[in-house]
């Protein structure tokens, strides 16, 4: 699916992350160190934050986005969309987003949903936000995107605890000048591949789901927890990645060395990296931000602009931004965005 | 490249401890996972005659299958 959203503009981009930390080196104790040692080495991740025990996704969306309010000036009532991207509800009913809609004070005229995707996340919520506001439906929608993700992975499931962190961010789109190419895919025969088994309907939760599963690999699994097979989600990023950008840049009509920023889903080092490579871009285009918190899903593209925004823009590398994401769906897209005039916030401490 | 060479960065690539042979099966070292696999795939373009897709990689079912991908 391609489109063309003009009037819109996304206007504010703030994001942040929980006080509590997790040393990489601190799996050293429970797992094999050469291993852990290998895997912090190629993933780039050498710390991770952690949520409270005692917060919810929302919770850290209130406070991110009350923060934003008083930063910028804007109120409940100026925003008539909420758009709630994450994988970790408050509850599976109803909606988070219209709970937020409630404690931010937005005014009950305006449209609130969820929805449910990880790495591709970002580029979901600003799509959904920009129909809103191109449509004339909305005038300003906030989009969170987050998750408690570290409780979802089991304990024992090294690959993942070593690699993901928690993350939260609100964007906000609002009416403008510009407009914004997107470039979406769906690949559902991977549901498979990044996968929560049991829980849902096809699979209530029981006693057998309590306990592990062998994967085909003979690895074992454990329903009730986020599964990923890392192989096969690499090989579909590493092949499908590298074509969606150059497709969504044709669609837009910009060369590859227009482009100021490729702001692309922290996944891992070694895979940013190797698009970069593939893509044929210098990485001080493609800022790889994972270091000190990991891979924070759909809300790692906005805790990358946090972290660098000033860098990007003193090299005038704001005013045509490429934001990819890819991931759970199998799932992957891209947009274009001008964000030279989008107020970023450093990253704030939750 | 001959197939000692290919052995030896293979190892390296893998980070593994265990003596690979040219029919060793892939799923069964422990250290071929996504890490090793997105490493080969960078040694490919650093190394390999023609283009190598991960789709390819994906597919290799023992050494010798990485070594034929790498040196077509």
């Amino acid at each position: 699916m391609k489109v063309k959203l003009s009037n819109i503009k996304i206007s504010y981009i703030a994001s942040g992350l929980p006080q509590q930390i997790i040393n990489i080196s601190d799996y050293e104790k429970y797992f094999n160190e050469k291993e852990v040692k290998r895997i912090k080495k190629s993933t780039g991740v050498e710390s991770v934050h952690v949520a409270d025990e005692s917060m919810c996704t929302s919770d850290y969306g209130m406070i991110l986005a009350k923060h934003l309010m008083q930063q910028s000036g804007l109120t409940g009532d100026d925003f008539d969309g909420i758009v709630f991207i994450s994988q970790t509800p408050d509850y599976r009913v109803p909606a988070t987003s219209v709970i937020l809609q409630d404690r931010l004070g937005l005014p009950q005229s305006a449209v609130a949903f969820d929805i449910n995707y990880g790495c591709s996340g970002y580029v979901y919520g600003l799509y959904q936000a920009a129909l809103l506001v191109s449509s004339g439906s909305c005038r300003r929608v906030l989009v969170f995107t987050g998750d408690t993700q570290l409780r979802m992975i089991h304990k024992q499931d090294r690959g993942n605890r070593m690699v993901l962190g928690d993350g939260f961010a609100v964007t906000v789109v609002e009416r403008g000048e510009q407009t914004m190419c997107f470039n979406i895919h769906s690949d559902g025969s991977g549901y498979q591949y990044i996968f929560m088994e049991a829980g849902g309907w096809r699979l209530p939760k029981s006693v057998e789901t309590a306990q592990p599963v062998m994967d085909k690999n003979g690895h074992p699994r454990w329903p009730e927890y986020t599964y990923m097979d890392g192989l096969e989600i690499m090989n579909f990023a590493l092949s499908k990645v590298p074509s969606m950008v150059k497709e969504t840049l044709e669609y837009a009509e910009w060369k590859l060395d227009d482009v100021g920023t490729f702001a692309m889903h922290q996944a891992n080092q070694l895979i940013l990296e190797f698009l970069a490579k593939r893509i044929g871009v210098s990485l001080d285009r493609m800022p790889i931000e994972l270091k000190h918190m990991g891979n924070t899903v759909s809300a790692s593209v906005p805790l990358m602009l946090s972290k660098t925004h000033k860098e990007l823009a003193e090299r005038n590398g704001l005013s045509k931004v490429l934001i990819c994401g890819f991931g759970v769906g199998l799932s992957w897209g891209a947009l274009t965005a001008d964000l030279s005039d989008t107020v970023i916030y450093d990253t704030w401490e939750l | 490249m001959n197939e000692q060479e290919f052995i030896e960065k293979l190892v390296d690539v893998m980070d593994t401890e265990e003596e690979l042979q040219m029919d060793t099966v892939l799923e069964e070292v422990e250290e071929w996972d996504s890490l090793s696999y997105v490493s080969f795939l960078a040694l490919c373009s650093k190394v390999a005659k023609t283009h190598v897709e991960p789709q390819e990689v994906r597919d290799a079912k023992v050494v010798r299958d990485l070594y034929q991908l790498i040196n077509r």
